[in-house]
């Protein structure tokens, strides 16, 4: 899909981001901006985020877990619970401050292809996205 | 992993079979020492039942003495002692066969004896004198006058003696030892053994004296007692016991053997030395000499070693007051008493052992059937993941499908019809192999769908066959026509031969036979890279039935492709599989084509194979029953057999067709040319193959006579305006019959030309006659259509071909203005629309028609083409029906058709006004959003550029839209799920067909989410949509500015 002559593979890739602070969210979407992303969506928790899915239709979500109404963890699963080939197979990736072994396992369970602990740097970010975005043949 | 289970069982088997081998042996010498003394016991039972059996031997003769010595013989007078006494003894005599004889000695000499010499049995037939057998009595009354005395013969039937002539020698009994050793003592003895004098026989007498009151001797009572009958009884007595002894023998008190069971069998070997028989068993080593030696003292058990055995011997002393003074020996032969504990023990062991064989083999099955069930288990487990995840997975599958062929038909919809409009654009030869490209593209894309749903179809049992009345010639031509662009792309040979001797008429289903026929030539072209695709149609000879209305036909398309191996033809048929994997990858396709056409045979009646080798092409084949409609081939109406037809340039193969279809109308002058240049002379028609660089004008000189080209359709385009000047008609290639018949027709003169220009496809790039003079001339076509980009599409259709129309954005509004005005030729409808559909809307313009009227053709347009439809267009009084994407062919001839009195209002359109397709494709212009908001390239893709006309859609498209999401929220609100649906149907299509890929993905999710009676996804879907619109509208300037 991913056309390497293009200057910029991020370009046309819609990306989610679900973060509760303000200006944390500010941060990821600045971190986004510099590696390429230019469609990039925003909502400040579960439930307005469920929204935004359904709406752009996100080819890879960056999720905060500690958010109300809906946390990152109950996002996730009623995400892959939707039934649409879609929204089960769009890679999700948390992004928290919580490494309690608890929630990474629970998370782990989930299928979430990605786990990063704040603070993260743009270069973790990228290798992250990256991996799941242009996973390498085989 | 079995190997060392039996190892190990076979080691256990081992160890248990040892342990009780030990265990038994163990056992066994625990109850060594009770046996023998249980044995010891038996034998001593035994003693008394031999006692008592010895005994009766003997009893008798003590029994007679006391008879005699009580019956008062004595005070008889002496001349009555011989019947006194015979009538005593004769009995007992007779009665016992131990009891030889009785006899009486008195002191004075005097001898009375009676004797049994009677044959009773194989002892005594084998001895004595033949001719005195019998009871004899012998009577010495008189010694002194007469010493031997006479003889009598007693008769025991009469009971009476007669006297015998028998003599035999002086006897005194005095001088005997029996009588000598009685009158000694005056006590009762037991002579020795002895061989008495009559039988020869082994015996003892028996004597006793008998006194007279005074106490002076009376005589001496002799019984004489054969021993034989003592050794019969010692083994009559032996086997009754149950062999509770194995060696039993009793001796006299001199120890001499008197009685042996060997005795008792061998009679004949005693009788003739019975002294040196008797010596055997004096050998000092033998057992029965050593047993009454070492018994003599100590305990009257004891073992006895004898001849290198053991014998666990016991003797009993036979009462003398009842029985001869005598000692029985009993003996148990030691090895004979442990044998038994042994087989006892071997039965043990044995058992042990058929115990542990037992074990181990239940054992093993039991280990066996653990592991089975383990196994089963597992696989049972995995069995069950499996067959969830097939089940997710076939669910998913139809899910996908269901969805994806509806998903993909609406944006093909677009690129259709917007190829098909590009291809009838005036164009070059290049653009239009590229308008071709994009069509045959699409058209695949179609078909891979069509045989998805297909596919569905046929699995779940859906798919009927029809039987109506078709033209085999067009069914078969039609479908070689539609792969004759393809074939000619890759610069192929296609040919058709269809039998010409086949009645034309046939009763079947044509769409299906043309759908395998498409799927099979298809295949051949796709396959095939250089050389001929052939067509060919016949009846299949040997077939019985056949004779009968349904018709075998066989139908085969023959390539000169890659060709097919064994494993490749075996797999062919199965549904998505291909010959080979990187099959798919170099031609694509589902793999469900060959599938379908299998099932499609089949639901015909018929079958279908394949004959191929690799590298030496294929024939696909299918063999259909189809009835003849009519009993005669056609031919051509008018009679050709005048005409003489030159072929020039064809291929062998297309002119041997060529000249059969010819011959089949009775032409007979046919001649064949290389090439154009050689050709020279006058002809009725000249077919001329042309081509790129076949032909040139000068090659046309030494011809006379009317001119057909044959060629490919962009062969036949590409003709110089020089050439085609010059024809009379042109043929498309796969040459047909009645292109062929009908050329010969204009060479003969009884056709005029064909208007060579008309048969182009460019030419029907035609302008519209404006509205009001199509309406004067009833030709004006009615679009009811809701979908904008559908109606632009179909008013550019139409436009291209020539014909006005008017559009009406539903049935009512359509209905309206058939009822205001007149002038419509033909009605098209969309069947899905809101206020009134099209079904409502046909049933409504047949009821207003009336009988009387003027029927107004009405075509529908439909993107469902699901089962059904079609009887539904026909119940409704519909003429037919289109579906989108909509086919410019078809439509074209659907015009031609129901609209004839338009075809002379079509407008010619100058070359100059034709669009500028290359600044088009360079339209797309760049932007700086996101495109799922607003993606131009939809657009550009069908107007080519972004122009005024498109943006004016665009803009009026989008007005109607918060109407529409209004219309949605009003009736989720109010519970009308058909108004929510129909207004998302319609978002859906206008936003997507404007290139708002946001708001029509949701609103096409809302759809679904309502088809499906989720209510709560759809009202979260539907509350998305007025910020997905806002967002679209703040771009709206920006697009506009494009």
């Amino acid at each position: 899909m991913v056309d390497f002559n293009q200057a910029n593979p991020y370009e046309n890739i819609r990306i989610l981001v679900l973060e509760d602070e303000s200006h944390i969210r500010q941060i990821i979407v600045r971190l986004l901006r510099q590696i390429g992303f230019r469609l990039i969506h925003e909502a400040a928790n579960g439930a307005d985020g469920f929204k935004e899915l359904l709406r752009v239709n996100p080819q890879v979500i960056l999720c905060d877990i500690h958010m109300e109404p809906i946390d990152g963890l109950n996002f996730l699963r009623k995400l892959r619970s939707l039934g649409k080939p879609e929204f089960t197979r769009v890679p999700v990736i948390f992004l928290t401050a919580d490494a309690e072994r608890g929630t990474v396992v629970e998370a782990k369970d989930l299928r979430v292809d990605g786990y990063l602990v704040k603070p993260v740097s743009p270069k973790q970010l990228k290798q992250r996205l990256d991996a799941v975005l242009f996973p390498a043949p085989n | 992993m079995l190997t060392r289970r039996w190892v190990m069982f076979c080691v256990l088997a081992l160890a248990v079979l040892c342990g009780s081998g030990g265990i038994s042996y163990w056992v066994y010498h625990a109850q060594r020492d009770e046996l023998v003394s249980d044995a010891g016991h038996e034998l001593t039972d035994a003693t008394v039942a031999f006692t008592q059996a010895l005994n009766s031997v003997f009893e008798p003769a003590l029994t007679l003495g006391g008879t005699v010595a009580d019956s008062g013989i004595r005070h008889a007078p002496p001349n009555q002692w011989p019947t006194l006494f015979f009538a005593i003894a004769t009995g007992p005599v007779r009665q016992f066969e131990q009891m030889n004889g009785a006899f009486l000695g008195f002191p004075d000499g005097r001898f009375l004896h009676v004797q049994d010499l009677e044959v009773a049995g194989p002892k005594r037939a084998t001895g004595g004198d033949r001719t005195s057998r019998g009871i004899y009595r012998r009577i010495i009354d008189t010694p002194a006058i007469n010493p031997r005395g006479r003889w009598q013969v007693y008769d025991p039937q009469t009971g009476r003696a007669k006297m015998s002539p028998r003599v035999t020698q002086a006897y005194d009994p005095r001088t005997r030892n029996w009588y000598r050793q009685v009158a000694a003592d005056g006590r009762a003895h037991w002579t020795d053994v002895y061989q008495f004098a009559s039988s020869r026989r082994l015996g003892v007498t028996y004597a006793q004296p008998i006194f007279n009151p005074d106490g002076s001797l009376w005589a001496v009572l002799g019984v004489d007692l054969s021993l034989g009958s003592l050794s019969q009884t010692l083994l009559t007595t032996s086997s009754a016991l149950a062999q509770a002894a194995d060696i039993v023998f009793a001796t006299d008190l001199a120890d001499s053997v008197l009685g042996h069971p060997e005795l008792a069998s061998d009679t004949t070997e005693i009788r003739s030395s019975t002294s040196e028989f008797l010596e055997r068993y004096r050998d000092p080593t033998s057992f029965e000499s050593l047993a009454p030696r070492q018994l003599k003292e100590g305990p009257p058990l004891q073992m006895v070693e004898a001849e290198g055995r053991s014998y666990l011997t016991t003797k009993a002393d036979l009462d003398p007051a009842r029985a001869m003074p005598m000692q029985i020996y009993l003996a148990r032969d030691l090895e004979q008493v442990l044998a038994a504990a042994r087989a006892v023990v071997y039965r043990n062991v044995l058992f042990a052992f058929v115990a542990v064989v037992v074990f181990g083999v239940v054992a093993s099955y039991a280990v066996k059937l653990q592991v089975e069930m383990a196994l089963r288990r597992q696989a049972e487990a995995e069995l069950i993941e499996a067959r969830d995840i097939a089940e997710a997975a076939t669910q998913a599958k139809s899910t996908f499908l269901a969805t994806m062929s509806h998903e993909i038909r609406t944006p093909m919809n677009g690129v259709m019809s917007m190829a098909e409009l590009l291809g009838l654009t005036r164009l070059d030869g290049e653009q239009r192999r590229m308008a071709r490209i994009i069509i045959d593209s699409a058209t695949a894309l179609l078909t891979i769908i069509n045989d998805i749903l297909d596919f569905s179809k046929i699995e779940a049992g859906k798919l009927e066959i029809e039987a109506v009345e078709f033209s085999l010639m067009s069914v078969v031509g039609g479908s070689a026509e539609l792969l004759a662009p393809r074939a000619e792309a890759k610069g192929l040979d296609l040919v058709v031969h269809n039998d010409p001797s086949l009645i034309d008429l046939r009763l079947g289903d044509p769409t299906r036979l043309r759908q395998i026929l498409l799927n099979l030539g298809g295949n051949a072209v796709k396959f095939t890279d250089e050389g001929r695709i052939d067509i060919r149609v016949r009846r299949i000879e040997d077939v019985p039935e056949a004779t009968d209305s349904a018709e075998r036909l066989r139908f085969e398309v023959t390539d000169t492709g890659i060709g097919l191996n064994e494993e490749q033809r075996a797999r062919l048929f199965q549904a998505f599989v291909q010959a080979d994997s990187s099959t798919s990858r170099k031609y694509g396709g589902t793999g469900l084509g060959l599938s379908i056409c299998q099932r499609l045979t089949e639901l015909m009646g018929g079958s279908i194979g394949v004959d191929s080798e690799p590298g030496a092409g294929s024939t696909f084949w299918f063999e259909l029953p189809l009835a003849a409609v009519g009993d005669a081939p056609p031919r051509y109406p008018d009679d050709l057999s005048a005409a003489s037809v030159a072929l020039v340039g064809l291929s062998d193969r297309v002119a041997e067709v060529a000249e059969l279809y010819l011959r089949a109308t009775g032409i007979e002058r046919i001649d064949r040319f290389a090439a154009a240049g050689e050709a020279a002379g006058e002809r009725t028609l000249w077919i001329l193959r042309c081509g790129a660089g076949r032909l040139a004008p000068e090659d046309l000189g030494g011809i006379e006579g009317r001119i057909a080209f044959l060629g490919y359709r962009g062969e036949l385009a590409d003709l110089s305006p020089d050439l085609k000047s010059r024809a009379s008609a042109l043929l498309t290639v796969p040459v047909s019959r009645n292109g062929l018949w009908r050329a010969v027709a204009i060479g003969l003169g009884l056709r005029p030309a064909e208007e060579i220009e008309v048969q182009q496809r460019d030419d029907m790039a035609f302008a519209p006659p404006p509205v009001e003079e199509a309406r004067a001339a009833g030709a004006l076509v009615l679009v009811a259509e809701d979908n904008e980009t559908n109606q632009v599409v179909v008013r550019q259709m139409l436009g291209r071909m020539g014909f006005a129309c008017e559009i009406a954005e539903n049935g009512a509004v359509a209905l309206e203005r058939l009822s205001e005005a007149s002038g419509y030729g033909l009605l098209l409808t969309d069947v899905n629309m809101p206020v009134m559909d099209g079904f409502e809307l046909a049933r409504a313009v047949r009821a207003r028609e009336g009988e009387d009227a003027d029927r107004l053709p009405i075509v529908a347009l439909t993107a469902d083409a699901l089962a059904g439809t079609e009887e539904r267009c026909a119940e409704a009084g519909m003429d037919g029906y289109l579906t989108k994407p909509i086919d410019s062919r078809k439509l074209g001839a659907l015009l031609a058709g129901h609209l004839p009195q338009g075809l002379a209002l079509r407008r010619q359109v100058e070359q100059a006004a034709a669009v500028d397709e290359e600044a088009a494709a360079e339209a797309a212009p760049a932007i700086d959003w996101d495109p799922e908001i607003f993606d131009p390239a939809t657009l550009t893709e069908t107007f080519g550029a972004l122009d005024e006309e498109a943006k004016e859609l665009i803009r009026g498209a989008s007005a109607a839209w918060p109407g529409r999401i209004f219309e949605i929220e009003a009736g989720l609100a109010a519970g009308d799920v058909k108004r929510a649906r129909d207004a998302a149907h319609s978002l859906k299509g206008a936003a997507l067909s404007v290139g708002a890929k946001r708001l029509g993905r949701i609103a096409a999710d809302l759809q679904d989410y309502l088809d499906d009676g989720d209510l709560d996804m759809a009202g979260i879907m539907a509350e998305l949509l007025p910020s997905t619109l806002e967002e679209f509208q703040e771009l709206l300037p920006k697009i506009m500015a494009l």
